[in-house]
């Protein structure tokens, strides 16, 4: 017989899912390595929001304090019109605080690094790029780039919306991506003065496209911009901030200025996809989390923080195979992790979706009773809002 | 505040919630310690449904294959009139079936004996009466009747109906149970000649009055006969079958002669009492589970199953927790404990009450309006009564 399967977990990705999936899976008593394709961490490009459910998963692990450390706790979502009106202002200190986690704005660099610290040295692999997974009944094997291979009882495949681990899961059969419609562009940058006040994310909505601005300190902000355009585009070189510019004509200076005030390289153009949900993430020993499972679109600005509410079940689920000793144990943990996660996953993604279409919408009607309605919301509704995303949590 | 003894979990009570708990922390990497009155295993008597939801549990640790060869999968929960009329069948193999795990019946010995098999030498303390808790922020303090004490991080009230730590708990404020208005007399007898299939359970219902019967496999039959009447009352040594068979005189002759062939010295005899849901199950380091945290009637026949649910969640929570010493950590997990566990335990004891009122009744219009409408159930009716009670995968 040969050498005994080493029981271990082989995490694919390094973003916040797989770091967060090692610390929980290293936490319940398994085994577990990150591979990463990129050969350093940190660079990660844009900011997101680790949302309250997402901290408080954190907070379990115990790493809720030291995540906070490197982000600022968002007190109001501002929804403007693209003339800069406020038209909606959701109390998310409020609902946040009674929950006892808040909403932080962070860059993703700060969180990969932030992440990393909390998984045991030598736990991650840089420069490891999976190129494909084979199983068999003992185990599963991981091959990468450079030739290596590695060996372990099981693949949790952390690697994104264009998953190589995904290709083993569904083979031939995986429905392609879904197109939103929209490109978009994102970046970190740091500003001069306090143009922006600290603790507040916001939206600007105009026909077709949308900028998202938040302060991640007194000196750094994140954006994005998405707009409606078809896939493919490419950007010419140097020409970026005049192109984004020149869309964000008509909206509020601050957008412009934001947008100045970053370097050309450091914007990433990503054109915005999605998936219809699936019944099922799991094939044998291989698992998929977050994008890979679920891919979303940013519009409710959970992405990330389901990813890491998956890596958290996960290792809940996990935890009961005691180090992943038994493979009918480790069977129906898998099938728990993907029952207790699917209809919540779903769920942003499809709402993401509608809202995606609601906010982008160049129908000059369904705008206006849109910015009509949302600037009427009575205080308990912009409270269901924002609760209704925070529930469920692991 | 961190714990003088940083990670161990007493647990007080080896019915099947104490002794899953002990199993399944154990699992998670919590050292444990059990503790039960009774001087010794095996005296436990009677029999009992372990339902899909149940046996799922139970596999979640890999005692799956164990229990399933200790008694017959049970395919229905058939219910008749006194004469002996089918008034309706819940349809378990079918419900089974789409849960995707067998419902089984075994003697309760059979499955105390199964989850004692699984236990770790030194883990269970018999002989060991709990007389009273007492916390600080250091740990908790179990005190025994025989002047012993034990210390622990955190202690798991997995006491019963009468637990002594739930008065730990709630104190002065805890509500009396409540009495369902049923008194039961319950035996295992030694014969069954094809009175009962072997994959069915039988109910009968006559005006305030019920008889059921369990197959436990073996040709033995788990009965009990249910009569409303007040609360406290005693049978005459040498007088139960007087009792019962004036109970079960209206009742086909099958049971009457199943009660006769019973010797007196098996028959146990109780009162069945239930609780309001509670808000909380936790105080400080102190958590109850099963019957001490939400006694049941067994109408529905999820008792011990909920109790079993509860041990696997509440070690899936204390898995993230860096071992127990941690107070904020500890709290974290007890609270997501019990908030994923309350609404699920809460509906069923509801549901279990309700069918309990239901089989009271003595207005024969009104029984026999209600027998109308148990014999035209359909399908879907009777399948989802019993999904809904089943309907929680672990």
């Amino acid at each position: 017989m040969a050498a005994q399967t080493p029981r271990r977990a082989l995490i694919i990705g390094a973003g916040p899912g797989g770091l967060t999936a090692a610390v929980a899976l290293r936490r319940v008593g398994i085994d577990a390595t990150v591979f990463e394709r990129t050969s350093e961490l940190g660079r990660a490009p844009g900011g997101l929001a680790v949302q309250s459910n997402a901290l408080r998963a954190l907070t379990k692990l115990g790493i809720g304090d030291h995540i906070t450390r490197v982000g600022t706790p968002l007190r109001s979502t501002e929804i403007y019109n693209s003339r800069g009106k406020l038209i909606l202002q959701l109390p998310v200190g409020e609902v946040t605080d009674a929950r006892g986690a808040p909403t932080l704005a962070v860059s993703r660099g700060d969180l990969q690094i932030a992440l990393s610290e909390a998984v045991d040295n030598g736990h991650i692999q840089l420069g490891s790029e999976c190129t494909g997974v084979e199983q068999d009944a003992d185990g599963v094997t991981a091959r990468f780039a450079d030739g290596r291979t590695e060996r372990g009882v099981l693949v949790v495949g952390a690697d994104g919306g264009r998953s190589v681990v995904r290709k083993h899961v569904y083979g031939d059969q995986d429905a392609p991506r879904r197109y939103s419609g929209v490109t978009a562009w994102r970046s970190v940058v740091t500003l001069k003065s306090d143009l922006l006040p600290v603790g507040a994310i916001r939206f600007y909505y105009g026909p077709a496209r949308q900028f998202t601005l938040a302060a991640i300190d007194g000196q750094r902000a994140f954006w994005g911009f998405v707009n409606t355009e078809p896939a493919g585009g490419k950007d010419p070189p140097d020409g970026v901030r005049r192109i984004l510019c020149d869309l964000l004509k008509d909206f509020p200076a601050i957008t412009r200025e934001v947008v100045e005030a970053t370097p050309e390289d450091g914007i990433i153009r990503t054109d915005v996809y999605d998936r219809d949900p699936e019944k099922t993430w799991v094939k044998g020993r291989v698992a998929l989390l977050g994008d890979a499972a679920h891919l979303t679109t940013p519009f409710v600005g959970e992405g990330a923080s389901i990813t890491m509410e998956d890596a958290v079940a996960l290792a809940k689920e996990l935890s009961l195979t005691g180090g992943l000793t038994d493979q009918q144990m480790l069977d129906t943990a898998l099938e728990s992790y993907q029952h207790v996660r699917q209809p919540r996953c779903s769920d942003i993604v499809l709402a993401s979706r509608r809202l995606g279409r609601i906010y982008l919408s160049t129908n000059p009607a369904l705008i206006r009773v849109r910015d009509a309605v949302m600037s009427r919301l009575p205080v308990a509704l912009r409270r269901a809002m924002i609760e209704r995303s925070y529930r469920d949590e692991v | 505040m961190a714990a003088d003894t940083p990670n161990r979990a007493l647990i007080i009570g080896a019915g099947p919630g104490g002794l899953t708990a002990a199993i399944a922390l154990k699992r998670v990497g919590v050292e444990v310690a059990l503790f039960e009155r009774a001087p010794a295993l095996g005296a436990v008597g009677g029999a009992l449904g372990v339902q899909c939801n149940a046996l799922r549990a139970l596999m979640r640790l890999g005692l799956g294959d164990r229990l399933m060869g200790a008694g017959p999968e049970i395919r229905a929960q058939e219910f008749y009139d006194d004469s002996g009329e089918l008034l309706f069948r819940l349809p378990q193999g079918e419900v089974s079936d789409d849960f995707g795990t067998p419902s089984i019946c075994v003697l309760r010995s059979e499955l105390q004996l199964a989850l004692v098999d699984a236990l770790e030498e030194g883990v269970l303390r018999l002989g060991a009466d709990c007389t009273a808790v007492e916390q600080d922020p250091e740990g908790v303090t179990a005190h025994f009747a025989d002047g012993s004490s034990e210390r622990g991080s955190v202690l798991i009230g997995a006491d019963g109906g009468r637990s002594i730590v739930r008065k730990h708990v709630y104190g002065d404020a805890d509500a009396a149970p409540k009495y369902s208005g049923f008194t039961t007399w319950r035996a295992v007898a030694q014969l069954n000649g094809g009175v009962l299939p072997e994959d069915t359970i039988r109910g009968f219902l006559g005006p305030a009055k019920q008889v059921v019967m369990f197959p436990p496999g073996g040709d033995r039959i788990y009965w009990g006969v249910l009569n409303a009447e007040p609360a406290g009352g005693h049978d005459s040594p040498g007088g139960v079958h007087d009792t019962l068979r004036e109970h079960v005189s209206r009742f086909p002759s099958a049971i009457q002669n199943l009660v006769e062939a019973t010797p007196e010295e098996a028959i146990d005899r109780t009162d069945i009492y239930d609780r309001d849901p509670e808000e909380t199950w936790v105080k400080g380091r102190v958590v109850l589970i099963g019957d001490a945290a939400h006694m049941t009637t067994p109408f529905i026949g999820q008792g011990a199953g909920i109790s079993m649910e509860d041990s696997i969640v509440l070690a899936k929570h204390l898995a993230l927790t860096d071992g127990l010493s941690d107070q904020r950590m500890l709290s974290h997990a007890l609270e997501a404990f019990e908030r994923e566990r309350i609404p699920r335990c809460s509906k069923v004891v509801l549901e279990s009450r309700r069918r309990g009122q239901m089989y009271q009744w003595t207005n024969p219009f009104v029984i026999a309006g209600r027998n109308r409408i148990l014999r035209s159930l359909p399908k879907k009716a009777t399948y989802s009564m019993l999904k809904q009670s089943v309907d929680y995968q672990l």
